[in-house]
Parts: structure tokens; C-alpha cells; sequence
């Protein structure tokens, strides 16, 4: 466990070289930005399914403008992510470091695991700290709603974890495949960008973004019967289940991958 | 009990055979890892590292079964890649005590202490982005010390250093021998200055054993026994030698004649039959000394003859 420990702390570090403060203060300033020119709909925007949802609900303008808002902030965060589980993994494996790693007394196991616990931790707070920030300057009273509901609080974190999770695997999966920084950072954000345009034109929101604007929402705000009774059929078990079963076959298939095939 | 043993190690990339059926066994001491290029060496050491799984084939290292138990193996061993790429945005000390903790070393003399080993502590401060490659080598090899290795491997230890650093590395590895019994596996295409350390050369060839053992049971094997005879008629010494079944090769060098000879005493009568048949005067005769290259171009003429 100490091994693991300091593996992670070792790799948060070497992410922390990048200018991690100054990257987020840079996405809240965008955040405020692109969340005022949206509520004030200037321009055109992801499909963020909740625009069909019944009007009239109990706070849901609120809840509208935390969902935009975090939904906007991850598809920055994303790039932080991609750019940190690329970096620990293929740029590690292209540049020898993987070698010299994996010659210190540690399990490929715990070591791929403090990797990805590095990775994900990064673009998780940041996504955190963005949405809360950004929250707390464009809208007050959504902070206060948030921290005066814990259980609703800790489902958003959920619903985060999860969604940034999938963009790590994504990544994760195509760095340890492919060996090679460029084409795993260049496909990983094709892929991810991808999925944006693809849920907007499609109006699928199966995978992140779209999904986690949606998965905020219903999670938030609907209870289990009226999330069911609103979304029938695929669309909406795609929204509860199909992210994390992508994430977890990802991942599965890189650690096995990782631990038992990679000739370093 | 055996440091090391490999048994019938295979290792494939793809459809080519890297390491066709290694096996050798390493005891205590310094141990040399040679052969040409794409022989198999680096890939004999990342097979032994548990860094990449054989196709066929066991390694024990202690005793102990790699990869399975490469965790408890890694413990009591060092090593030191082939020009080592080490994290740049970490200074040397950030990058020992990282080394340090994964080993259960982390005091702070014990790191200080390898780093002055390998003469890198004047730069432990700095990024080892900044390093040159020869300082990256060192902090490389301060690293391989943590940890009071039982065993360290070394590829081409002495690549990026100059001729000082060269005799420098090569001392330290003799004084950790002999001092604190440290073993070593070494991988070099430097074999002049590996002689002068190690006791024992495995001979790797296109992913084959071609030969391993003491440098004296190779010289005496491979050897022959060169000498450098200076006559007053060259010419016909090489000519006359020309027929002899001892003789291997006699050739004209800087005014002398390089004779590669099987048997002595039948050379030594030849050679006198030669001189008071041919009335010439021999001048010098010395005896050339069969350096670990020798060794190893007579080992690679032989395979290549066959």
C-alpha cells in the first residue's frame, strides 16, 4: 500500500508540471463565459437533452444551469485528462521511462492502478473545482442547493467520477495499444470529440458528454420511477449503464493488456 | 546455490526467434553479457528483469521464479538500462529518494551514499533534465546502488562516459565486488575494459549460446597462442608456414610475422627446423598476450567456419 502510495504521489507530481493553476483558472474563465453566452443563446451549443425535459419542475432552471455548466467544463477537462493518461502511459512506454519503472520492486498491478488513480484524480478535481467555482460566480443559489442536499451532492460527484473515468479509459486504452504518444492523444480526442457531435446530431446522448448533462439531470432530479417513465427503453439504460460498461471493458482490456502482454 | 540460471529461454517477436534455447548459470562475482549487435543481450537481460515474458523457457534468480516472484527478485537487485531515460523534471535527490522508498531505503545517508558512489552527489540538487548523458549514466548507476543490491545488471554502463568516468565506473563495480560482494551481470560491447573485471563471459550469437565460461578456460580454448616472430627473411617463414597443420594463420605485421599456432612445441620445432634450414637469423620472438576481443573474434571465425 505505501508502494502504491507513493506511486501515485510520484505521478501526480510529474503531472503537476504542467501549469495545473493556471490551466484551470483559464477553463473558469472560459466556463463563465460560455455558460453566460448560452443562457443568453447567442450562439448554437451541444445538444444537451434536458431542453426537451417537461418545464415546471421544482428548481429546474437551477438545476438546468449546473448541468450546463459542469457538461461544459468536462469537455475542457477532458483535454487535462487526455493529456495526463497519455503522458503516463505511452509517452512513458515511447521515451524508455516504462522500463526503467517497471525495474523497481512493484506489481504491474498496483502500478497500473496508481497510474490510473493519478490520471483520473487530476481532471476530477479540476472538474470539481471548475464546476463549483463556476457555480458560485454565474449562480450562488445552486452552490447553497447543492450543499444543503449532501445525498444530491454526492451524486453529482458520482456522476463526474464516472464520466471522467470513461474519458481516462478511453485514453488509458489507446496509449497502452497503440505505443505512441501522437496517436494516442490525437485519436483519443477525435474519439471524444467525436461523441460530442455525434450524440448532438444524432440526439442519442448514449455516451459523455451529452450523457452526463443527462445523467446530472435525471440523477438529480428524477426519481428512479420518473427517470424510467421519461425515458423509456434503450436511451435511457444507455444513459445509467452503457458508460460505465464501456469504461470497465476499457480498462479491463488495458490492465490485462498492461500486466500480462506489454514487452517493454 | 546458483545466482542466476536460465534454462531454454525463447523469445519470439513476431515470426523472429530473438533467443533460440539460451541456457547458462551465473554464480557469485562479475559476470560479462557479450556478443555482436541483435545477439540477444538486451533482450537476454529484460527477460531476466521480468520487463518481457519469454515464450518458453525459466529463469531463477536467488532461487526464486521470474516473472512470477519479480517483485521479491527486484528487491535485491539494481539495474541500470542501456542509456538510461530518467524522469527530467525531477532533481537527482527527488529521483533517489523515489528509487530509495520503492526499495525500502529511504534514509537519507544510504541515498547520499550511492549518489557519492557513482560521483554524481555534487548534482543532486539539480533537474536531471539538465544533466549531461554522461551524469544521467551516473544517477542511472547511483540508482542501480539503492537498496544494498545483492545483484546489480549493468547494460553498457560505460556508453556515455568519458575514458575517466570509464576507469571510474569499472573501479567502483571491482571495489563494490570486492568490498561489500556485490554481483554483477554485465552487458558491454567494451570488452577490453570488462576483462579487466569480470571472471566469467557468457557468448551470446543470433539468440544462441555460442560459449560461456572463465576468461582462462576461454583463452584456453580459443587461443592459441599467438606469437610475433621477427626473422630476416619474412616472406619465407609465411610461405614455409603456409604448409604447417599447427600453424592456423602467419601473417606479415609492422616488419614481424603473427603466427596463430594450435600446438607450441610443434611450432617451436618448425620454427627452428626453418631457421637452420634456411640459415636465417631470428631476431625476437614474444609471446602475445589473448585479449577477451581475441577471444571473442576467434569465437565468431570458429562459428562462421562451421
Amino acid at each position: 500500500m505505501r508502494k502504491f502510495v507513493r506511486v501515485v504521489a510520484w505521478e501526480l507530481k510529474n503531472i503537476a508540471r504542467f501549469p495545473i493553476v493556471e490551466v484551470l483558472l483559464a477553463l473558469l474563465v472560459f466556463q463563465v463565459m460560455s455558460s453566460t453566452l448560452v443562457n443568453a443563446r447567442s450562439i448554437s451549443r451541444t445538444y444537451f437533452p434536458f431542453d426537451e425535459f417537461p418545464q415546471g419542475l421544482m428548481l429546474s432552471d437551477l438545476v438546468r444551469q449546473i448541468a450546463t455548466d459542469l457538461a461544459g467544463a468536462f469537455i475542457s477537462t477532458s483535454f487535462i485528462g487526455v493529456v495526463s493518461a497519455t503522458m503516463l502511459f505511452s509517452y512513458q512506454y515511447e521515451t524508455g521511462l516504462t522500463k526503467f519503472y517497471m525495474s523497481l520492486p512493484i506489481k504491474r498491478t498496483n502500478f497500473f492502478l496508481a497510474k490510473l488513480l493519478a490520471c483520473f484524480l487530476v481532471p476530477f478535481l479540476m472538474l470539481v473545482a471548475v464546476g463549483c467555482t463556476a457555480e458560485l460566480f454565474l449562480n450562488p443559489v445552486s452552490v447553497l442547493f447543492l450543499f444543503s442536499a449532501p445525498m444530491v451532492l454526492a451524486r453529482a460527484l458520482l456522476i463526474i467520477g464516472e464520466m471522467v473515468l470513461f474519458v481516462i479509459a478511453v485514453s488509458i486504452s489507446l496509449s497502452i495499444l497503440s505505443h505512441n504518444t501522437a496517436v494516442s492523444f490525437i485519436s483519443s480526442l477525435a474519439i471524444l470529440y467525436g461523441l460530442t457531435l455525434v450524440s448532438g446530431s444524432i440526439g442519442v446522448p448514449i455516451l459523455p458528454p451529452a450523457s452526463f448533462s443527462q445523467g446530472l439531470w435525471s440523477f438529480l432530479f428524477y426519481s428512479q420511477r420518473d427517470f424510467w417513465s421519461t425515458y423509456p427503453g434503450w436511451t435511457g439504460a444507455g444513459t445509467l449503464a452503457l458508460t460505465p460498461t464501456v469504461t470497465l471493458i476499457l480498462l479491463v482490456v488495458s490492465y490485462f493488456y498492461f500486466s500480462r502482454r506489454l514487452n517493454l | 546455490m546458483a545466482l542466476l540460471e536460465v534454462h531454454d529461454l525463447v523469445k519470439l517477436y513476431g515470426r523472429s526467434k530473438i533467443l533460440d534455447k539460451v541456457s547458462f548459470t551465473l554464480g557469485k562475482g562479475i559476470h560479462g553479457l557479450i556478443g555482436p549487435n541483435g545477439a540477444g543481450k538486451t533482450t537476454t537481460l529484460k527477460v531476466l528483469l521480468g520487463l518481457t515474458n519469454a515464450n518458453a523457457g525459466n529463469v531463477r534468480i536467488f532461487g526464486l521464479d521470474v516473472p512470477k516472484e519479480s517483485e521479491r527478485v527486484l528487491e535485491r537487485v539494481g539495474v541500470l538500462h542501456e542509456n538510461p531515460r530518467l524522469p527530467s523534471w525531477a532533481t537527482g535527490r527527488q529521483f533517489l529518494r523515489y528509487v530509495a522508498s520503492l526499495k525500502h531505503a529511504s534514509s537519507a545517508e544510504e541515498i547520499l551514499n550511492a549518489a557519492r558512489t557513482a560521483d554524481i552527489d555534487y548534482a543532486l540538487d539539480k533537474s536531471i533534465g539538465v544533466y549531461s548523458a554522461g551524469m544521467t549514466q551516473r544517477i542511472g548507476f547511483a540508482a542501480a546502488l539503492i537498496g544494498n543490491p545483492e545483484l546489480i545488471f549493468l547494460d553498457e554502463p560505460t556508453a556515455n562516459l568519458d575514458p575517466l568516468g570509464r576507469i571510474d565506473i569499472w573501479n567502483r563495480v571491482k571495489e563494490l565486488q570486492d568490498e561489500k560482494g556485490v554481483n554483477f551481470v554485465i552487458s558491454t560491447h567494451a570488452l577490453f575494459e570488462l576483462e579487466k573485471v569480470c571472471q566469467d563471459v557468457v557468448i551470446l550469437h543470433q539468440g544462441t549460446v555460442l560459449d560461456q565460461g572463465t576468461i582462462e578456460e576461454l583463452t584456453a580454448r580459443y587461443s592459441a597462442l599467438e606469437y610475433r616472430v621477427r626473422v630476416d627473411n619474412s616472406t619465407l617463414l609465411i610461405s614455409d608456414f603456409s604448409k604447417s597443420k599447427t600453424v592456423q594463420t602467419a601473417e606479415a605485421q609492422d616488419g614481424e610475422v603473427v603466427v596463430s599456432v594450435r600446438n607450441p612445441e610443434v611450432f617451436f620445432r618448425e620454427l627452428s627446423r626453418f631457421i637452420q634450414e634456411t640459415k636465417s637469423n631470428l631476431t625476437d620472438i614474444k609471446s602475445c598476450r589473448f585479449t577477451l576481443e581475441d577471444i571473442f573474434v576467434e569465437a565468431f571465425r570458429r562459428k562462421l567456419k562451421e
